[in-house]
């Protein structure tokens, strides 16, 4: 795992956990690895990863089975959905508005070029 | 207390010391071993005999050189710059290090010597009946001489323990210079005893070497004392003071 | 536990190298020990292992004093040593000659460490490159399993997978209750592993605290213009990074180099910030 450098380590733990339940690698009410492992695999002082799965459980994506492990919660992907959903609104999206002023682009040059993007996905598809 | 002293630590530690010397040892013990050898066949030549005190003065040599060699060389890693952290830290307490070492250096080296020289000289006696008149003969070394020597030994080998622990630069020869000295101050000491149970009459400048005159006095005369003193100096003391500079030994 | 009380070191005949020094280590924790060059970090590394004795006050492990050796001290603690030179013997037979002093030693950890380094049980050790020795001493004072272990300068002489490597093994063996205490200038290898920095400047512990508390108290990187926070330190290089009082901010990673340059630079500003704070915390 590469780190960003001002983003705290147990965050960008949390990003890789929703990641891996937005992309379906993690299924709800599956079993996650253990913190000890999760340290071991991103290399990271078990502290840290205590913090970030502390901190999935508070966002109740995830939940502890005492004696057994970590398990993805019931409704895990539509909270993760939810969550991202709205940091993508609330931090990437303002971004991209600023930037676009700066650049003089209009929301029809970006309309177009997301229709773009569409249409050679599709083609990739077939 | 249990803790601080347990056998088994004692004969792991013997364990290591002759393993990380096994390449020296055999090495040593073949050069010896020939030298031996010939000594041996030499010997044979005149009469074809070896007695067992012919043995004993045979092997002298090699044993308190090859003993105090050994001495020097089990201590090597303690003063290594590189490898001394670890040595120092391994789990062992000093009583049970300076037991370990001593058992080594004095005990089982004197049992193993004289193991291995009688098998060399055996082996010498096979092979000159076999090329010449020799007839086949068993020898042992169970001389009044071997006690002697063997005693000699021990009690010297605690000085060269204690000199191989406390100097790191130069430690043979400053070993020789402690124990020369403290051979010296004990005769000096036996000097003057005799000087003062004579009532002044002894004279250090009469005509006989004096050296041999207060000796004979000292041992004829005060023989228990002076005997005594030798022994606990050079035995028994320089064992206990190997054991604190152990203690007090840093990397 | 380790602890240090009013700890003063110099080497015979030589300048004062460590005074006044007072630490205690945890386990369940890494340190980072840092320093410039010769300030005496792995001086403090030989006191605790009871290699050097201190000159005044103590080190004590377990409530006894370190140097003086005793089997139970020993037998918890271990130190990688930045230079070091092992005996001449395979690594089986190392392993079997030093092994039965060590009471949890585990041999199957032991080997394990050895294979995931890419060595086998039968190298000769004097055969292999200095960092394939380190490898063999690491993986050693992994598998006696002490509750402290000491590292100097451990990825030194490491390529970059076993880096990698030994950060997993870090991360597992601290999970395992384990007190680690690095020194390191390599600050880029394992700062995602140390939750505790210790500096030592001039003989004295300049900085002394749990990367959590910092990171509540101080925000990394580079202010945006007018940032209201104060500027605690800042690079002299052009688009350098600082450290601000982090108040309101969203919390940061702590970047151990930059934190190390204003602990340098700045000690009690640093200090005094992250006090104050504690001091409001309190309240």
């Amino acid at each position: 795992m590469d780190y960003d450098n001002s983003k705290p380590i147990y965050l960008q733990i949390v990003d890789l956990f929703y990641e891996n339940i937005l992309s379906k690698k993690w299924l709800e009410e599956e079993r996650i690895p253990s913190v000890r492992e999760v340290a071991v695999m991103v290399e990271v002082n078990p502290n840290t990863a205590i913090r970030a799965f502390n901190y999935l459980q508070e966002q109740k994506v995830i939940h502890n089975q005492r004696g057994i492990g970590y398990f993805v919660s019931k409704n895990g992907y539509q909270l993760v959905l939810k969550i991202k959903k709205q940091e993508f609104m609330k931090q990437l999206l303002p971004d991209v508005f600023k930037k676009m002023g700066l650049l003089h682009i209009e929301i029809e040059e970006i309309s177009a070029a997301y229709q773009q993007h569409i249409k050679s996905l599709d083609h990739e598809e077939k | 207390m249990s803790m601080q002293f347990n056998f088994q630590r004692i004969g792991h530690f013997i364990y290591r010391d002759l393993l990380l010397l096994k390449g020296g040892i055999l090495t040593s013990l073949s050069v010896i071993g020939a030298l031996l050898f010939v000594g041996t066949l030499i010997n044979l030549r005149t009469d074809l005999l070896l007695t067992p005190s012919e043995f004993v003065s045979l092997m002298t040599p090699f044993y308190i050189i090859a003993g105090l060699l050994f001495t020097f060389a089990i201590l090597r890693e303690a003063h290594n710059k590189k490898g001394n952290h670890f040595y120092f830290s391994l789990p062992i307490s000093p009583l049970e290090r300076i037991i370990a070492l001593w058992l080594t250096t004095s005990i089982l080296f004197t049992l193993a010597f004289t193991v291995f020289g009688l098998l060399v000289s055996q082996l010498a006696i096979l092979t000159g009946s076999v090329f010449s008149k020799v007839d086949f003969h068993l020898t042992h070394p169970f001389t009044h001489n071997y006690g002697s020597l063997v005693k000699f030994y021990v009690f010297l080998q605690p000085s060269f323990l204690l000199g191989a622990i406390a100097f790191s630069k130069n430690r043979i020869g400053k070993t020789l210079l402690l124990v020369s000295l403290a051979v010296f101050a004990v005769f000096l000491f036996n000097v003057i005893l005799c000087f003062l149970f004579t009532d002044g009459s002894f004279d250090l400048f009469e005509s006989d070497p004096f050296t041999t005159n207060a000796f004979d006095r000292t041992s004829t005369e005060y023989a228990a004392l002076g005997r005594w003193l030798f022994g606990i100096v050079l035995g028994p003391l320089m064992l206990f003071a190997a054991y604190f500079k152990l203690i007090e030994k840093e990397v | 536990m380790v602890t240090i009380k009013n700890l003063k070191f110099n080497y015979p005949k030589s300048t004062i190298i460590l005074d006044q020094i007072s630490l205690n280590f945890v386990p369940g924790n890494i340190y980072g020990l840092f320093g410039r060059n010769g300030e005496g970090k792995s001086t403090l590394m030989k006191i605790m292992t009871g290699l050097l004795f201190p000159k005044e006050g103590s080190c004590t492990i377990f409530g006894e004093s370190t140097s003086s050796r005793t089997v139970k001290g020993l037998q918890d603690s271990f130190m990688v040593p930045e230079d070091f030179e092992l005996s001449p013997l395979t690594i089986a037979t190392y392993a079997q000659l030093n092994a039965p002093f060590y009471p949890k030693f585990s041999k199957e950890r032991f080997y394990g460490l050895i294979k995931e380094f890419h060595l086998s049980p039968k190298d000769k050790i004097p055969n292999l490159s200095f960092g394939q020795q380190k490898k063999v001493l690491i993986a050693f004072g992994i598998a006696c399993n002490t509750q402290f272990l000491l590292m100097d300068e451990p990825t030194n002489g490491l390529d970059i997978p076993s880096k990698s490597q030994f950060r997993k093994i870090m991360a597992a063996a601290v999970d395992e209750g384990k007190c680690i205490i690095i020194s390191t200038h390599q600050v880029r290898d394992l700062h995602s592993l140390i939750n505790h920095v210790v500096i030592l400047e001039n003989t004295k512990v300049l900085f002394d605290r749990s990367l959590s508390q910092v990171s509540e108290k101080l925000w990394f990187g580079k202010p945006s213009q007018g940032a209201k926070e104060k500027i605690l330190y800042s690079e002299p290089s052009f688009g350098g990074k600082s450290v601000l009082e982090r108040k309101e901010k969203p919390e940061t990673e702590v970047d151990l180099e930059l934190l190390f340059s204003a602990v340098l630079e700045e000690p009690s500003a640093i200090n005094y910030a992250l006090k104050t704070n504690d001091h409001e915390h309190a309240i």
